[in-house]
């Protein structure tokens, strides 16, 4: 056996040899590739998000890079972005230019199912891990597909727990008769799908009016007619920013009310409906309580508060006109803390060693997006939003705030039924 | 449901009418087609959110400005590009890459200067409560745009065939060569009928955060191919013809999203189908001469 110091002596030179050849071998930068849509139909869902990714990744730069184990040093990050124009066909070519061209080293899709289905089996194709930021269509995950993991909010299946639990509660409340309006894009459709199940499961309630409409509808005058016509003691409506908003001036143009009503993006883009001056339908109204105005405590990146702050002053300092403060700027923000997180626990930039660090982390980390729970499939299992009425009050945007009404051991506050 | 599908579907036809009737006409008398029409309703959909929303200016002034701007802008627009347009061999597929170029510059510096979000304007803004109609309501806004829609689509049957401009449009219309033999100035009277197409698109943007909900930067593509279905339907080229297009269009939507409103979409996509291949010159087409 060779003496003590001759082995400490040799294993200083083996870390001495060794260390040059790591960093050697790590890259000047890590480049993230991802999608966003600067014009079309999910432009404002989209431009938040990336708007958010992009001061992420500044602030990662500014602090020298984000930290990646297996090269054991600070690596700045490299956002390289492409603009699909809300264009799925565009957003696969672009997916593919991502991987192929740029040889991105993490890859991120464009927001909404609707975009995200495009890079899924791009992605897959070429075996690069697909961050998949909100696109949470149940489709997109199968056990036979490791290269994906959804970040930003449970999978659809999942999403609606709360409100289609909260369906069996509905005949406490005198509720006999249902109507849902759904736009029949993935995130939505299976939304809706979740609570038709729980209503046609509940002998007590009824299934007055069913119907989905094209994702680009703007004009809902007629459809409100119509569920009006149905008479309904409940309406649970599903649909995306544009949806909300053009639904939204159809019952204010109508001068409709309806005794509960549920919808799927008004609370979650409260200051968008605000500045479309259609926030006034929603007192009363029922909406998940999106991470976007319910704080998580997290622990780990900012808080809600901090990272609004912090959104706003970038949004305001960069004169970025029109984009607003809410999920969508979330998920952005969440997009950059897991990828953070993924390399700092990542051995390498292999494609699957990335997908075990990700993995890694679910059940670990909790951010102002919730608790990080992944599935064996990539999907989100965590980030179950409770319930919430908007009743007045001065705590969210305007003349607003959220009591939690589901589930019961979240809940501040009874259901006020029927809205007054 | 089928009546109250039918009545709206008629007042959705009449403004449908407006959105395309300018496209029309600029193709009817120039044989271009403008593929920026829609970001010309985009521009009068924004004009109308600071005129009337921010300014708090009265419903008709602000139609009476829109129509005005546009339609000025239209005049050296038109002498800009289209004249060049006419000196090279294929002047229709030209103008569609050349117009299609212009949308999307348009498009893209709106985008840069005020943003992707949804915008929309309070309905209250014109005033009136909402109508009874066959057991349900109607937006007065609705109705107020029928109305409007009604009345500028008379001012194109009155320019066309009450004025001695109109005649000589007309007479464009039907033969370029013609009219240029007999004198007619043919740059003076395409320019004011591009000025005129720009006016009504713009006075069709004033309206369309009404009737389609809310709007963004990217509203013109979908808006010109709607254009281009109630023409096409209607006849391309006979600006009347806009009318009956714009009704068919209209019903067709309104009883697609009363009865199956997952496919709102397709029916009117299937009748313009159905138009193309049963008369290809459209419904009202038995006057247009082919170029």
């Amino acid at each position: 056996m060779a003496p003590s110091w001759l082995r400490a002596a040799l294993c200083a030179g083996l870390t001495a040899f060794a260390m040059p050849a790591m960093a050697a071998d790590a890259p000047s930068e890590i480049k993230i590739g991802t999608l966003y849509a600067g014009s079309g139909q999910l432009a404002s869902a989209s431009v938040p998000l990336h708007v958010a990714l992009e001061w992420w990744a500044d602030q990662v730069n500014k602090d020298g890079g984000v930290m990646v184990k297996g090269f054991g040093k600070k690596i700045p990050v490299r956002l390289i972005s492409y603009d699909d124009q809300s264009s799925p066909s565009l957003a696969a070519n672009l997916t593919n230019q991502l991987i192929t061209q740029d040889k991105v080293d993490v890859l991120l899709s464009d927001s909404t199912s609707v975009m995200t289905a495009s890079s899924v089996p791009v992605a897959r194709d070429h075996k690069q891990l697909l961050f998949d930021v909100t696109g949470s269509s149940p489709n997109f995950f199968s056990p036979d597909n490791k290269y994906i993991v959804l970040l930003g909010l449970a999978s659809t299946d999942r999403y609606p727990k709360s409100i289609a639990d909260f369906v069996g509660q509905m005949p406490k409340l005198g509720i006999k008769s249902v109507a849902i309006l759904y736009n029949t894009a993935d995130y939505t459709a299976f939304q809706a799908l979740a609570v038709r199940r729980a209503v046609e499961a509940n002998k007590e309630l009824k299934l007055v009016f069913d119907r989905g409409v094209p994702a680009n509808t703007t004009d809902y005058t007629l459809l409100v007619n119509n569920v009006e016509a149905a008479k309904p003691d409940a309406l649970l409506e599903f649909g995306y920013p544009a949806n909300e908003i053009a639904f939204l001036h159809a019952m204010q143009d109508n001068g409709s009310k309806f005794k509960f009503l549920f919808t799927g993006y008004g609370l979650t883009e409260l200051p968008l409906m605000k500045t479309n001056g259609v926030s006034d339908q929603l007192a009363y109204s029922y909406a998940l309580a999106s991470s976007a105005v319910y704080a998580f405590k997290p622990n780990y990146g900012l808080d809600l508060e901090q990272f609004k702050e912090a959104f706003e002053h970038w949004v305001t300092s960069h004169k970025l006109p029109g984009v607003e403060f809410g999920f969508n700027a979330l998920a952005g923000y969440q997009a950059g803390l897991v990828i953070e997180r993924t390399l700092q626990a990542a051995e390498s930039l292999d494609q699957l060693e990335l997908r075990r660090a990700v993995f890694s982390l679910s059940g670990n980390m909790t951010t102002l997006a919730g608790p990080f729970v992944l599935a064996p499939d990539g999907s989100q299992m965590g980030e179950i939003l409770p319930l919430g009425q908007i009743v007045p009050g001065k705590e969210l945007v305007g003349e607003y705030k959220l009591n939690i009404v589901w589930p019961e051991d979240l809940a501040t506050a009874k259901p006020i039924y029927p809205a007054p | 449901m089928l009546g109250y599908a039918l009545a709206t579907g008629v007042i959705f036809g009449l403004y449908y009418a407006l959105v395309g009737v300018g496209m029309n006409l600029v193709f009817g008398v120039m044989r271009i087609v403008n593929l920026a029409h829609g970001d010309f309703i985009m521009l009068g959909a924004f004009g109308a959110f600071w005129l009337l929303r921010g300014l708090g200016l009265s419903p008709p002034l602000v139609v009476a400005i829109s129509f005005a701007v546009f339609f000025v802008v239209g005049l050296p627009l038109y002498y800009l590009l289209v004249p060049r347009l006419f000196r090279a061999r294929e002047p229709e597929m030209l103008s569609l890459i050349l117009f299609f170029g212009l949308s999307q510059v348009i498009e893209a510096v709106v985008a840069t200067l005020f943003g992707n979000t949804e915008r929309s304007i309070p309905s209250r803004l014109l005033g009136g409560k909402p109508i009874a109609l066959l057991g349900q309501t109607i937006p007065f806004a609705w109705a107020y745009t029928g109305c409007v829609s009604v009345l500028m689509l008379a001012g194109v049957y009155v320019y066309l065939y009450r004025t001695r401009l109109g005649r000589q449009t007309r007479a464009i219309m039907a033969q370029r060569e013609e009219a240029v033999a007999i004198g007619i100035d043919v740059h003076r009277i395409s320019a004011i009928a591009f000025g005129a197409g720009a006016g009504l698109a713009a006075v069709a943007g004033v309206f369309a955060p009404f009737m389609l909900g809310s709007f963004t930067p990217s509203l013109g593509i979908p808006l010109d191919l709607t254009s281009f279905a109630v023409i096409i339907i209607g006849s391309l080229g006979n600006p009347l013809g806009t009318v009956l297009g714009g009704i068919i269009f209209g019903v067709s939507l309104m009883l697609m999203r009363t009865y199956l409103s997952s496919f709102a979409d397709l029916l009117p996509n299937l009748v313009l189908i159905g138009v193309l291949l049963v008369r290809p010159t459209g419904l009202l087409g038995r006057r247009v001469r082919h170029a």
